[in-house]
């Protein structure tokens, strides 16, 4: 029913299809990839796109295709792990201070407002700027920065479920908190979540770029959409498709995402649409 | 209203607060030794000694906290390890730079996102409105920074009609600055302005079902007095919150574009200094420019209850 | 119907708004809805015309589309006329509109929470009416939007217009809406469910504000209602409209009394009275049909209890059945 309406939708579904497209080129970017996105050549260093190297080589003869199909695995993996990790510890914040409210609501709400303050990027920055750089401590950077989107969601859709009838029948009828919050209360809050988390793929896979493209993201030789990016930057003049591919792939990505997010919101919550 | 704007100010204290507590602790996330961090492992034990002391770190964290915030208070944010200058002094020579950026890219944005809103709400379900909303979406999804290299391309490679980067400030020179500045505001105001647009949009069909819009129209209101009066001062309400809220994603998305052209702005100080390690520049930086943040939205909200007397009236 | 008639109270009432053959539609992704089908309706002056019927039965867009206030797009006025002082509505520029509604004709609507502009004080959402029709500056119509809104007895007027509506109750918000509504004098005011949100005892202050403002200033209303105990309170001539159309048209006491259509005799038998028994009370069978799926023949046919084989296939005329009194049905007599 809901995946036959998602199909229906005229943005879900090319958002959809895109973000699969996406996914099976990295997951199979082994099988896809022409060369090793590793393997130096100097003899054929910076060549132009749409000759031997469909998307060209970069300064060390790496082939461009190939580094951006392996960059997608680490840029997805990266997005999709820390808005995991996120809206977990977002859905245990926002659930706990919008179910008990008080001074437990009072302190969460204080701590998403904090941590909401901060430019998200910067806060990355500040943190992969102590931590080092690494795939393990991007996404714990990442995911400790997009906290509040997560949290304040949940707990804005638990503040309104809180007050319902059904959930005083539950407690009357003897349920403790923890199962009344698991079996009545989280699963009116999938819907908004859902949709937050798709976008928040997108923006995740934006912030990897930046953090990588000024060198604070994911180390190399191993490629990322960000740090090749980063690695065309003194090559722009000369050898702007290194600048342009992986910038085409990230858009495609985050496009992809965006589409089946909004798709989805319209979906999924009928209130909002025309 | 009054009250209001005071009980608003009063809330940014434990805010910023907080702000200041997690900026204080980010530098003790620092895995193993800060001190060796910054100084490498082969540093001598007498200069290792020192640059704790130095940074406090030698005192209990309790201790540390409390000559921090003291300080704080004062408008001290530390030396520089690096230059040994006031964290404070580098910052504000740069602050300048980075909001003249930032502010430009936030005038163009919006000077393009509201009419562009406003006119897709009212050809609603025409294909402009389509074309409008496949466009907005495409805008999000294009990253600043590649954006701005595609630009740098484009304008100052190719057609070599703007510096390809580096920074001449507009009151030292107006036109050279300006032309310094169009770059790389256009490629930040990106984003935003579709993020405004769309929210302008949809605020805008919102407003426009309202009842009192047909009450407007049944007293004889003539149309663009009902859009740009009646409906616009409805929908800017959350135009502005919006707003407000991308602040942030425009001084974090700075940092990233400072890079890519070169301009000495508070984003390139932070990355030199995290380079070199220099870590009381580093948090004195996040602390700033969170503080304007805070500070922004602070103001933001006041403002919405302009735009929307219920707000200061009714809690 | 002829242009003067004489009506029961023997006044000569001459009309001064005539609907005639309106059909309004809506264009939805559902398909083409026929709100409106045909239409026709007079105003008198000085009269206080009810329209009555359930929800979506056009009531509300026939109103709208005179004033033409429906969303063009999705909606789309087809046919008809409504000539007011020798000019067809229809017809006019949105220009010349403008300087109709709000001035000539007001109207007045049925969520006084909701009907004015919470951005913007109450004074000055009634001073604009004077700003725009009789061309003031802005300080001398917010001070006639005071003389209003004491006019219609809110306490502390001067106070009031400054308030945002959010800060005044329901009753008092309406009262200010009555008095964007009657601030240039309009000869026409149309009500759509003005007391439907109100509580009983407010909706019975409202009504006689609006009854005295009427014969102050002289002007006709259509008082657009589902209640037909407010109807009988304040109606002259009463119009029942079921699926678009008029059904039923005549005096207070023709429809009250000798009521012909069995549509109007269902509304009527689910009104409680003190006057009948309670079992008396009965709900007209089955629901509302769908506008863009009514029956073949007679709109009412599939509800009706003297439904007979002509109503399935050809839709009744609308014809006289007495003086002022007509009915679209095919029955000849009534049976009850």
């Amino acid at each position: 029913m809901l995946i036959k309406r998602v199909l229906k939708n005229k943005l879900a579904l090319p958002g959809l299809l895109v973000v699969v497209f996406v996914i099976l080129a990295s997951l199979f970017a082994s099988h896809v990839a022409p060369f090793d996105p590793l393997k130096l050549s100097l003899s054929k260093r910076i060549q132009a796109p749409f000759d031997e190297h469909v998307f060209g080589t970069d300064h060390f003869g790496r082939d461009i295709l190939s580094r951006v199909l392996y960059g997608g695995r680490v840029s997805l993996m990266v997005g999709v792990l820390s808005v995991l990790f996120a809206s977990i510890v977002g859905i245990i914040l926002g659930a706990t201070g919008g179910y008990f409210g008080g001074k437990i609501d009072y302190a969460i709400v204080l701590v998403l407002d904090a941590l909401m303050s901060f430019p998200p990027l910067l806060l990355t920055i500040g943190l992969m700027a102590v931590m080092g750089q690494g795939v393990k401590n991007i996404v714990i950077a990442m995911a400790l920065s997009s906290i509040p989107t997560y949290g304040r969601v949940v707990r804005g859709a638990v503040l309104s479920i809180r007050q319902k009838e059904y959930i005083e029948a539950a407690r009357n009828a003897g349920s403790g908190d923890l199962k009344i919050i698991f079996l009545h209360v989280l699963p009116n809050t999938i819907a908004p979540l859902i949709v937050v988390t798709t976008m928040g793929v997108a923006s995740a896979i934006l912030t990897e770029a930046a953090l990588s493209f000024v060198g604070l993201g994911v180390p190399g030789p191993d490629p990322s959409w960000g740090n090749i990016l980063a690695d065309g930057r003194d090559y722009i003049s000369q050898a702007p498709w290194i600048t342009i591919f992986p910038g085409l792939a990230i858009t495609l990505t985050v496009l992809g995402f965006n589409l089946l997010g909004d798709g989805l919101r319209d979906v999924l919550d009928p209130k909002l649409k025309q | 209203m009054l009250k209001y704007t005071i009980r608003r100010l009063l809330t940014i204290i434990p805010v910023l607060w907080l702000v200041s507590a997690m900026v204080f602790v980010l530098i003790h996330l620092v895995p193993g030794d800060p001190v060796l961090v910054i100084l490498g492992a082969a540093a001598k034990p007498e200069q290792v000694e020192m640059m704790r002391q130095r940074l406090g770190l030698d005192q209990p964290i309790i201790i540390q906290y409390w000559d921090w915030m003291i300080a704080l208070l004062q408008g001290d944010l530390g030396a520089s390890i690096l230059s040994d200058e006031p964290v404070t002094r580098l910052i504000l020579e740069r602050m300048p730079i980075t909001i003249s950026v930032a502010a430009v890219a936030l005038f163009l944005s919006l000077a393009i996102s509201l009419p562009a809103g406003i006119i897709a709400a009212l050809r609603h379900n025409t294909y402009t409105d389509y074309f409008f909303m496949i466009l907005v979406i495409l805008a999000m999804s294009i990253p600043s920074f590649w954006l701005a290299l595609l630009l740098m391309m484009l304008f100052s490679f190719q057609l070599n009609l703007l510096p390809v980067m580096g920074w001449i400030s507009i009151f030292d020179n107006f036109w050279s600055g300006i032309q310094y500045l169009i770059l790389p505001s256009v490629s930040l105001a990106f984003i935003m302005a579709a993020i405004v647009s769309r929210m302008t949009r949809s605020s805008m069909l919102e407003v426009l079902r309202e009842d009192y819009i047909v009450t407007a129209l049944a007293k004889g209101t003539p149309k663009r007095f009902i859009v740009f009066k009646h409906a616009l001062k409805n929908a800017f309400a959350p135009v502005m919150t919006i707003i407000g809220f991308q602040i942030g994603f425009l001084l974090g998305g700075t940092v990233v574009i400072e890079d890519v052209y070169s301009i000495p702005g508070v984003g390139r100080l932070i990355l030199g200094a995290i380079a070199n390690r220099d870590y009381p520049v580093v948090q004195g930086c996040i602390l700033m420019v969170t503080s304007i943040v805070v500070f922004v939205n602070a103001a933001v909200d006041v403002a919405y209850a302009y735009f929307d007397p219920r707000v200061s009236f009714d809690k | 119907m002829p242009d003067n008639f004489e009506n029961i109270s023997g006044k000569i009432r001459t009309p001064i708004l005539e609907v005639r053959d309106l059909s309004v539609s809506f264009h939805l992704l559902e398909g083409v809805i026929p709100a409106v089908a045909g239409v026709d309706m007079v105003l008198n002056q000085g009269e206080v015309l009810g329209v009555v019927g359930e929800s979506g039965c056009g009531k509300s867009v026939t109103a709208k589309s005179v004033l033409r206030i429906i969303p063009c797009p999705p909606g789309s006025i087809d046919s008809g006329t409504a000539m007011f002082e020798d000019r067809n509505l229809l017809e006019l520029t949105e220009a010349e509109m403008e300087g109709v509604r709000g001035n000539k004709i007001s109207m007045i609507f049925q969520e006084p929470m909701t009907s004015l502009n919470p951005a913007f004080t109450v004074g000055d959402q009634i001073a604009e009416v004077f700003r725009f029709h009789r061309g003031m500056k802005k300080r001398e119509a917010f001070e006639r939007a005071v003389e209003e809104l004491r006019r219609v007895e809110i306490p502390d007027p001067a106070k009031r217009a400054r308030s945002y509506p959010h800060q005044l109750s329901g009753g008092m918000r309406q009262r200010a809406m009555i008095a964007i509504a009657l601030a240039c004098r309009p000869r026409i005011l149309i009500a759509d469910e003005p007391t439907t949100a109100l509580d009983v005892t407010i909706q019975a202050q409202i009504l006689n504000l609006m009854g005295q403002l009427q014969t102050d200033i002289g002007m006709s209303i259509i008082l657009i209602t589902h209640n037909l105990g407010v109807v009988a309170s304040i109606a002259d001539r009463v119009v029942i409209m079921y699926a678009g159309r008029v059904v039923e048209e005549g005096t207070i006491d023709d429809i009250f009394a000798c009521h012909h259509h069995p549509y109007t005799h269902g509304l009527l038998r689910s009104v409680p009275r003190l006057d009948r028994p309670s079992e008396d009370l009965q709900e007209i069978k089955g629901i509302v049909p769908k506008l863009n799926d009514l029956p073949r023949g007679c709109a009412f046919s599939n509800r009706c209890d003297y439904v007979m084989e002509q109503c399935r296939q050809r839709e009744p005329v609308f014809k006289p059945i007495g003086s002022g009194h007509k009915s679209r049905c095919w029955l000849e007599n009534r049976p009850w």
